[in-house]
């Protein structure tokens, strides 16, 4: 035999004397690593949803408005110009009465905002409290063709029901327009401490000075 | 020549005689001792999900590990923007080997109105022992989905403990 056949024949059987062992190593480790390794799998699905409360059907804790101070139900209340060159003041409060003032260049008009709420300081999804705002005009001058409108618009928390509303074409010095509105939840989070935002817009749409105002309330609930 | 011929019988008469007494020998003075065993790996890698629960637990939400313990299921519902729940797992290691667990390692895509948090699970896991760990899920008080369905993946390897 050619020494050339015989050094040829010598490489391929090292060759598969190598292939062997080097597959024999492989399945050994995959062996081992199946045998002491584990994956744990966590698999989850979240479901965002604003959750309506099925009609009849309350929750075991109730929800109530943040608690203010004494009976006082909670809630901001913001106020904005849309118009006018001066302004005077951006008021909050814990459901009591606030006073806004309007000032403008020629004279000056005061308007006093009362809320109060009149069945109580709680509710749960589907209840309802009512709401009663009184617009006093506290200055020595007479609203002339004015009128109290009110536009809300709802984020789904609440079903705002406008019981009352006011369109008076005058208002006097002294003299108070009322506006009763009632709420009733609709949702409610299970999270002790949620707060809940409803922003509400009512217009106080007196002309003056052909200056018209509008009034944001924002009221907030709390889970308890 | 015939002198010669007996010369060769008897050597190898003695030859073979020889050779009986040597062989007499080994097998009188030698000795063979065997010793049969068995040796038997019968160390368990046996990691497992042990309990899982949700925090706040509602009707409409589950959790449940699965009949091997290798698998964790849940499902949050969650009923407003910044609200959130919490899942608590535990991790027990059944076996007679110590391991060692990797990170949670989250597999799905991430979204905007949810935020998974994790707390660290990595670490020693000796036999018999538990590990546990939580998931924190969280409607970004800022999202204005109305209704969305997010699904979470996640998974933790478990290695032998090589010291």
């Amino acid at each position: 035999m050619p020494k050339s056949l015989q050094t040829k024949k010598s490489v391929k059987k090292i060759t598969q004397v190598i292939l062997l062992g080097y597959f024999l190593f492989v399945i050994t480790l995959g062996i081992a690593y199946a045998y002491f390794s584990t994956t744990l799998k966590i698999n989850g699905l979240v479901t965002i949803e604003g959750e309506e409360w099925p009609e009849g059907v309350l929750p075991t804790e109730p929800v109530k408005p943040e608690s203010g101070t004494g009976s006082q139900i909670s809630s901001s209340f913001q106020s904005e110009y849309l118009t006018g060159n001066n302004i005077s003041s951006t008021a909050q409060n814990k459901f009591s009465s606030v006073t806004e003032t309007y000032d403008t260049a020629s004279s000056t008009y005061t308007i006093n905002i009362t809320k109060t709420a009149t069945n109580g300081n709680s509710a749960k999804p589907t209840e309802i409290f009512n709401l009663n705002f009184q617009i006093k005009n506290t200055s020595n001058v007479t609203w002339t063709s004015g009128e109290v409108t009110n536009t809300y618009t709802s984020n789904g928390n609440f079903l705002v029901n406008v019981v009352g509303t006011v369109d008076n074409s005058t208002l006097a010095p002294g003299e108070v327009a009322t506006l009763n509105m009632s709420f009733s939840l609709t949702i409610c989070g299970k999270n002790k401490g949620t707060l809940y935002n409803e922003e509400i817009t009512y217009k106080i749409n007196y002309l003056v000075n052909n200056e018209v105002r509008t009034t944001t309330v924002i009221l907030e609930f709390v889970s308890v | 020549m015939k002198k010669i011929k007996e010369e060769k019988i008897f050597s190898l008469i003695w030859l073979l005689i020889i050779i009986m007494i040597i062989g007499v020998s080994y097998a009188y003075f030698s000795s063979t001792l065997y010793i049969y065993g068995i040796a038997t790996l019968d160390g368990t890698f046996d990691i497992k999900f042990s309990e899982a629960s949700i925090v706040n637990q509602t009707e409409l939400e589950t959790i449940n590990i699965s009949d091997n313990g290798l698998e964790l299921s849940f499902n949050i519902k969650l009923a407003l923007p910044g609200e959130s729940d919490t899942i608590e797992y535990t991790i027990k290691n059944n076996g007679t080997i110590d391991a060692v667990l990797d990170e949670l390692v989250v597999t799905s895509a991430t979204d905007t109105d949810v935020t998974f948090n994790c707390s660290s699970i990595a670490g020693d896991l000796p036999s018999g022992e538990t590990k546990s760990g939580t998931i924190s899920v969280t409607w970004n008080a800022d999202s204005v989905s109305p209704q969305k369905d997010v699904n979470f993946n996640a998974e933790i390897v478990a290695n032998q403990k090589v010291s």
